[in-house]
Order: structure tokens, then sequence, then C-alpha cells
């Protein structure tokens, strides 16, 4: 059989799955960052700040306008503007983040069909399980936006916000388990024959932490975002010690993420197994990975420099874009990992049959369609905000 | 042979039918729910700007909220599960799905995502709107959400009905099959069905509206309840293009398919001619009871009708080109000779609790071809199935497997194999009567292979289709 270092090229087809699947498994990040760190942040901003004056809690009684009680919040009365926002964009953000999820999980079964297929079913009831745990978060996301939720007792809601979070990040665990295992193929008949439920590797740990940290990084700079759209509604000092607080949270959880990185898999690309011409993308994904890695922290580094102005908030195009380069860096070297890790060469054939079905043009043309329509949709709601 | 063995998880005492049903069921009649549920709010927002109807805009965004909630969070939900779910019981089978029809399904992938924009917002901002541009963000949000099924109703139904994708293989030829049509048609018309009988029941709940104001709301919901009258038509029409076999299964063939038909189709009439005599015609108003009773009734018709859509499918996920079993009709010759074992390289879980080699052989192949339609003691149990049957009548039996119900596939592994599930069988019956050695003893082997070759590895449905049925 063929080494897949042998092969010097890959097949276009091949090419255009993988591009497809980090481009998309990009996107999915993203939201998913939103509702990981998200979560994570509202617990700890909880267990943080004492109950909300009664005040607060507008639109008593339950009612229409009683759904958006959290928007309410991001008045000058309020002290944490992240809270409220986090609160109520995170049914949508969950929303997208699955929606989003959706697009690299149809690329990968054409990518690594048996070895994600037989991870899955390795797993078995603990996979499945990822679908009544996030119905379970997204339903709770929904009352953690109510304004009732603000006048639950503080036990209450810290147990909410406890349990929204675990499930997020149960959701992630099973990913980066299932991730590992769907490679580790020596163990596979063991792991069935013992019927196990959790797979048990000194790698899973350290990775999902990584993760963790990556979304506390990205998550404030899309909260920035908002805020910066939101910034005349709101007060000067809240978004002042805001802007500082999501600044510093990014900066501290990149460091730390790039820290754990190295205690990961993803870095040790074996290059000499990988197929000709990705030999030589491991070290410029160090390079520019460790160059957007510097420039993100200096970007938010600067955004929190001098006194407070609301052009500060403005989304930092250095951080962001570097941000988005280290992330891109990351989910490169983690396919390139894997690329090195499964016999690539034997997969590419089924990448070539699966390109030779039909329906990529009606596809390209409902995707521009689809991005036009949706692109009306996002004027629309902008209009009625400005009314 | 590029066979590729997948672990296999049993999920007894249930067979995996229930459990793919039971989510495909939940998911249908939620993702229905929300098709249906776009255009009843486009129907009524029409009726608010014509000032048709003045209580319509209110109810709307009540009916909206409970659409998000359910439809968001479920729909989506419910249909991850539903891919997941079909890699749990069948790999092979989504496998070659996504490989045929990935385009096909990052389309669909494309109004999801439209569905999401345009819902959220409407949800969102839709009470600061004015009447043309909620008009435009459901009318969007509709027409996502059917094109959703406009996709997927290809691949499924291809997956009973492939039509001219067996020679072309082709995306085209594949997704508008002969049963492409009817099955659009007709999970529309549930889909509007559902919708309806949703907004009667939420507007029983509608504060601050008198009876009458509510009973103008649910004659005018009752509207889109018509179409269902013309569900024989569309039952007959679908019978009209299924392959033959399946239709006999359902014409009597199979006891429990006829029943299931007969009550989809008899309860989807009931809904429809209720609907057009007591809501259209005679204006009643329906109370909250009899509003959930007639939904249960379609939620009743939905799993009937996803019953017989995954039945009659047998003994194929994939008409003609897979088995239920994972195993294609080109490989059983092979694995005739090699013996199915050869392919599968997960040993067994409950390996300590058999005695010996045979039965753990006897197990293995089980699991490997029975255990997608049978358990052992439980749902469709083999060995209350052939609990009566002496030896020699499970031995001809199991090697002409496609002869004894032409809804199995054929046999898919050597005599030893065939020996070995016998023994099997006969042992989970009863521990007495395990035959030990059997399974060296030429003579047993030799007639096993005459059954095997006399039955051959075409599929027991060309009998049928040839009018040649022992039945
Ligand atoms: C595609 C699904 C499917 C597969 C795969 C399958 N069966 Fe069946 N089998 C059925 C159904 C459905 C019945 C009918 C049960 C009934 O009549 O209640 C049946 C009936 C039987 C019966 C009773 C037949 C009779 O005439 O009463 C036996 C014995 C049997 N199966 C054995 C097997 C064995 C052994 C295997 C594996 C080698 C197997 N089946 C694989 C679906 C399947
Ligand atoms: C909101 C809850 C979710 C969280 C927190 C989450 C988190 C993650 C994480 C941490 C990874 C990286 C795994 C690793 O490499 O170790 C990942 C990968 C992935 N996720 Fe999500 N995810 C969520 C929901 C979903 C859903 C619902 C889908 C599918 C519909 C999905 C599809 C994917 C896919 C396809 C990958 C790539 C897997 C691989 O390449 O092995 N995610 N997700």
């Amino acid at each position: 059989m063929l080494a897949s270092s042998d092969i010097t090229s890959l097949p276009m087809a091949t090419w255009v799955y993988l591009v497809l699947y980090i481009l998309t498994l990009f996107v999915h990040f993203v939201f998913m960052a939103y509702v990981l760190g998200g979560g994570v942040y509202l617990l700890f901003s909880m267990a943080r700040t004492s109950a909300p004056s009664p005040s607060q809690g507008e639109g008593q009684g339950k009612g229409p306008d009683h759904e958006h009680a959290a928007e309410s919040l991001t008045t000058p009365t309020n002290a944490d503007p992240i809270n409220a926002l986090l609160r109520d964009w995170m049914p949508f953000a969950i929303s997208a983040a699955i929606t989003a999820g959706v697009a690299p999980l149809l690329f990968i079964q054409i990518l690594y069909q048996h070895r994600f297929y037989t991870a899955n079913l390795l797993l078995s009831h603990r996979w499945m399980a990822i679908v009544p745990v996030l119905i379970a978060a997204f339903y709770l996301a929904y009352v953690v936006k109510t304004g009732r939720f603000e006048r639950m007792q503080r036990h209450w809601r810290a147990a909410i916000l406890a349990i929204v979070a675990g499930c997020f990040l149960f959701v992630a665990w099973s990913w980066t388990e299932n991730h590992l295992l769907s490679l580790d193929r020596a163990r596979w008949e063991s792991f069935y024959v013992e019927s196990r439920w959790v797979y048990r590797s000194f790698e899973v740990l350290p990775r999902l932490a990584m993760w963790v940290a990556l979304t506390l990084a990205i998550m404030p700079q899309l909260v920035r975002w908002q805020l910066w759209a939101k910034r005349e509604r709101s007060a000067h000092d809240a978004l002042s010690q805001a802007n500082r607080r999501l600044n510093v949270i990014s900066l501290v959880a990149l460091i730390i993420s790039a820290a754990l990185l190295a205690f990961t898999n993803i870095p040790y690309v074996d290059a000499t197994k990988l197929p000709g011409v990705l030999q030589d993308w491991v070290p410029t994904q160090y390079t520019v990975g460790g160059i957007a890695l510097l420039l993100a922290c200096l970007g938010t580094v600067a955004s929190m420099r001098g006194s407070f102005t609301t052009a500060k908030l403005r989304p930092n195009a250095l951080s962001m874009l570097a941000l988005s380069a280290y992330v891109f860096a990351v989910l490169k070297l983690r396919e390139l990992h894997r690329i090195a890790a499964v016999d690539f060469a034997a997969l590419t054939p089924q990448h070539e049959t699966a390109a030779q079905s039909g329906g990529v043009i009606v596809f390209l043309i409902f995707t521009l369609i689809n991005v036009v329509l949706a692109g009306v949709c996002i004027r629309i709601a902008r209009r009625a905000l400005k009314t | 042979m590029e066979f590729q063995a997948f672990p296999v998880n049993e999920f007894d005492p249930a067979i995996k039918g229930m459990v793919i049903g039971g989510v495909g069921i939940v998911h249908v009649f939620l993702a229905q729910f929300a098709i249906g549920g776009g255009f009843l709010m486009l129907f009524f927002q029409w009726l608010a700007t014509t000032g048709r109807n003045p209580h319509a805009r209110r109810f709307l965004d009540g009916y909206f909220k409970v659409l998000v909630l359910v439809s968001f969070v479920l729909g989506a939900l419910t249909g991850v599960a539903m891919w997941f779910t079909t890699i749990q019981i069948s790999p092979r089978t989504i496998g070659v799905m996504v490989t045929e029809y990935h385009w096909i399904w990052a389309t669909e992938w494309t109004f999801f995502c439209l569905e999401v924009v345009a819902g959220y917002a409407f949800y969102r901002y839709g009470k600061r709107l004015d009447d043309k541009s909620r008009f435009t963000l459901l009318g969007l949000y509709s027409i996502a959400a059917w094109f959703s099924l406009f996709w997927i109703n290809g691949i499924l139904s291809w997956q009973l009905t492939p039509g001219g994708w067996t020679t072309e293989r082709t995306v085209w030829s594949g997704f508008f099959n002969p049963s492409f049509w009817p099955s659009l048609i007709f999970r529309t018309i549930t889909a509007l069905t559902i919708a309806s009988l949703v907004a009667c029941l939420v507007i029983t709940t509608m504060k601050g509206v008198d009876r009458a104001a509510r009973r103008s709301l649910q004659n005018h919901a009752a509207w889109l309840l018509a179409p269902m009258t013309l569900m024989p038509l569309l039952g007959i029409w679908f019978l009209a293009v299924i392959p033959d076999d399946s239709r006999s299964w359902v014409l009597g063939g199979s006891a429990a398919m006829t029943l299931f038909m007969g009550l989809a189709l008899s309860a989807s009439l009931l809904i429809g001619l209720y609907a057009l005599i007591g809501l259209i015609r005679t204006r009643l108003f329906i109370n909250g009871a009899t509003a959930a009773l007639l939904l249960a009734l379609a939620f009743g018709a939905t799993a009937a009708g996803e019953f017989v859509r995954e039945g009659v499918r047998k003994p194929f996920t994939i008409r003609e080109y897979l088995y239920s079993n994972s195993i294609r009709p080109d490989e059983i010759a092979t694995l005739r000779e090699d013996g199915c074992l050869s392919v599968d390289p997960y040993p067994l879980r409950n390996a300590d609790a058999l005695p010996d080699d045979t039965l753990r052989m006897g197990a293995q192949v089980y699991r490997m071809q029975c255990s997608v339609c049978h358990t052992v003691a439980g749902v469709n149990g083999l060995t209350h199935l052939t609990g009566t049957w002496s030896v020699e009548q499970k031995r001809m039996n199991i090697a002409k497997l496609q002869h004894t119900k032409p809804f199995m596939p054929p046999f898919a592994g050597n005599a030893a194999e065939v020996e070995a599930l016998v023994q099997y069988l006969s042992w989970a019956h009863d521990a007495d009567s395990y035959q030990t050695d059997t399974i060296n003893n030429p003579v047993v082997l030799s007639e096993i292979q005459r059954w095997l070759d006399d039955a051959g590895t075409e599929a027991g449905i060309a009998l049928v289709s040839a009018g040649k049925g022992e039945h």
C-alpha cells in the first residue's frame, strides 16, 4: 500500500473538502466560542456580583415584553453590560453554533468517514447524549434570558448557570473525545469489548482546557463588537469597565490557551508522514501562528491603554484579524496532525468518488441567493433597530 | 474487498427500527410543524394586512413564540439527533447518502441558515416592524423552511425508489425519483395540517380576546386543514409508484404494514372531513381538548406514515444497493466464500457468557447480519420465531433466508456460519438443545451449502415482483 508521504500532491477533490471543512469549522468555532466562553463567563460573573436590585427586573409578570427583559439591562443603571448581552443573545448563539456545526459535520463525513463513524459508534450513548444535553441547555438559556430569572434566588440562578455551562462543557468534551478516539485505532477493539463510555487518555484534558481557554479569548472580542453597536444606549462608566474586563479576559485566556497548546498533540505533527505538498505547511503554521499570536496580544493591550473613549470599543481590526489568523493556524495544525496520523493516501480515492456526485453548481447558486436573502433580513432588522 | 466493518451496538430488548423510528417520528412532526407554521403565519399576516381578521396580528406574535421555542430548539436538535441515530444504526447507509448527496445537503444547509436568520429577525424585531417588512421576513422564513423539506425529501424518497439512479448514478436521476412528488405533496399537506391544529390549540389559550374572535381565528386556521381530504388520493399515487414488493407488503402482505397504512390514511381523512364540515362549513369553535385530540390524531398519522415509509424499504436501506444489515448485494457472493466474520475485527462484548467458540461465532454472525432487524429474545426475537422449529428447519430457513421471507436479505456467509448461527439460536432458546461439533460435520455443512446454492445470492424480492412468491 502507498504511504501518505509517497503521494506528492493531493487530488482537487481532497483540497475542496479540506478547505470547506476548515472554513466552516472556523465559523462553528466563532459561534461556539460565544456559547461556551459566554456560558463560562456568565457563571463566574454570577459568582462575583450580588443580586440585582428589583428595579432591574423590569417587565414584571408575563407578557411579550418580558422576553427581552435582559436587553433592558443594558441601561445605564446596570453594572455589567457583558452579562446582559450574553444572556440576551445566548439562545440565538446556540442556534447559530448548532447550525454552523452542521456544515463541518457534513464535510468530515466525506473526509474521514470510517473513523468518524467508528468513534461515534464506540462512544454510543455517550455520544447521543449531546442531543438531550443541548436541548436542556437551550431551554435553560431561554430561562436565563427572561426577567423571571432575575427575580430568582441567587442559588437558583447559580445552579441554572452552572448547568448551562456544564452542558456546553460536556458537549465540547464529547467532541474532543470523539476526535481523539477516532485517531486511536489501536484502542477501538478493546474500547468496544469493554463497552466503555469514557475515552481515557492523557490527551483529553489539556486539549479540552485549551479549547475552553481559546473560547474565552474569542468571546470577548465578539462582545466588544456588540457593545460598540450599542454604545449610544449605554453608560460610559459601564462600558469603560466592560471594555477593560473583556480585554483582560481575552488576553489572559489567549496566553493560557497558547501555553496549553503545547500540552496537546496538535503542534506535534510528524511531517514525514504527510503527503509531499503538505510537508512545508507545518513550519509555516508555526510562523504564522506565532506572529498572529503576538499581534493579537499587542492589539488587545493597545485597546486597554490610555483613558477610555467609546471609540476604544471599536472592533480592533488588528486583534480581530490576528486572532482569526491564530485560530486558523491552530485549526490547520490540528488537521495536519490528523492527516499525518491516518492513512491519508487510502482516503483520497473516496474524496474523488464523492466529488463525482453532482449538485455543486446548484449549491453555489443557492448559496449566493441565500446570502443575499439573509442580507435582506438583516437590513430589515437594522431598520427596526433604528426606529 | 473494500468492506470496512463498524462496531455494532445493540439496543435490546428494542429493535433498532424502534430507535430510529422513535427519533424520526418526533423530528418529522416538529420539522413539519416548523414548515407548515411558516405558511400559516404568512396567511395570517396577509389576513392582518388586508384587514380580513383584526385579531390576526395579535395571534401571530403569540404563535410565533411557540414556533420558535418548539421548532428552533427541538426541530433543529432532533435533526442532528436523526443524523447521529442513523450513524448509530447504519453508518454505511448514511455514508453512501453523504457521498452521493452532500451537495444537496449543503444546499439544504444554506436554507437552514436563511431560516434561522429570517426567523430570528422576526422573533426579535417583528413587533416593531411594519406589515410589509413582516410579510417579507415571514415569506423568506416559510420559503426557506419549505425548501429544506424539498431537498431532504429527494434524498429520503430516493432510498425507497432510486429510479433512474440505479443505472445512471447521477444526483438528479436519484433526486427526482418516482416517489419524489407524491412524497413532497404528502409532507407539505401534513405540515399545513400540523401547523393549523397547533394554531387551533394556541388560539384556545389566547387571553383577552372573546369567543367570537377566537372562533374567527380558528375558522381561518382551518383552511389549512382542507387539503387533508386529498390524502387518500396521494396514498394511491404513492402506492402506484413504489416497487411491486413494497406495495404487496402494504396491501396485505404484512399485516402490521397494512394496518399502519390504513391508520395513517383514515386518521388523515378524519381530520380533513372534520375541518371541512365542522370548521369551515358550520364554523364551529373547537375547545382545547378537541384541538389536542386532533393534534394527537395527526401525530398518530405521522407516526404510522413514517413506520410505513421505513418498513416498505425492507430488506434494503437503499433500494437495490444496500441491504438493511449494511451488506451490499454485490458483496454476498464473496462473503459466502470467505465467511462474513473474515471482515469483522470486533470481538463479542459478552464472549465470556458463551460456553464455546461455535456459539461465539454464531453470536457474531447474528450481530452482523440479523441484529439490525431482530433481537435474540426481545422484540421480533429470533428464539420466539424459531422456537418450534427443528434444527433442520432452522438450517434450511436461514440458509434460504430471502426465500423464508422476501423482506430479509440473502444470508451473507458460509455454511459453517449458518450452522454456528443455528446452534447459537438453539442454545439461546434452550441450552440443552445445543449440539456440539456439528460445525465440523461435513454432512451437515454440505447440506447447508446445497440450500445456500439453491437460494442463490439474488434478493428475495425479485420473486415477489415476478409473481413467483411462495406466499
Ligand atoms: C431487513 C430486516 C431483517 C434482517 C436483516 C433479518 N430479518 Fe429475519 N425477519 C425480518 C422480519 C420483518 C420478519 C417477520 C417477523 C414476523 O413475521 O413477525 C423476519 C422473520 C424471521 C424469521 C421467522 C420467519 C418465519 O417464517 O416465521 C426468522 C427465522 C428470521 N427472520 C431469521 C433471521 C436471521 C437468522 C437473520 C440474520 C441472518 C435475519 N432474520 C435477518 C426482518 C429481517
Ligand atoms: C454548543 C455546543 C457545542 C460546543 C461547545 C462544541 C465544541 C466543539 C469543540 C471544542 C470542538 C473541537 C474538538 C477537538 O478538536 O478536540 C468541536 C468540533 C466540532 N464540532 Fe462542535 N460543539 C458544539 C456543538 C456542535 C454541534 C451541534 C455540531 C453539529 C451539528 C458540531 C459540529 C462539530 C464538528 C463537525 C467538529 C469537528 C470535529 C472533528 O473534526 O473531529 N458542534 N466542537
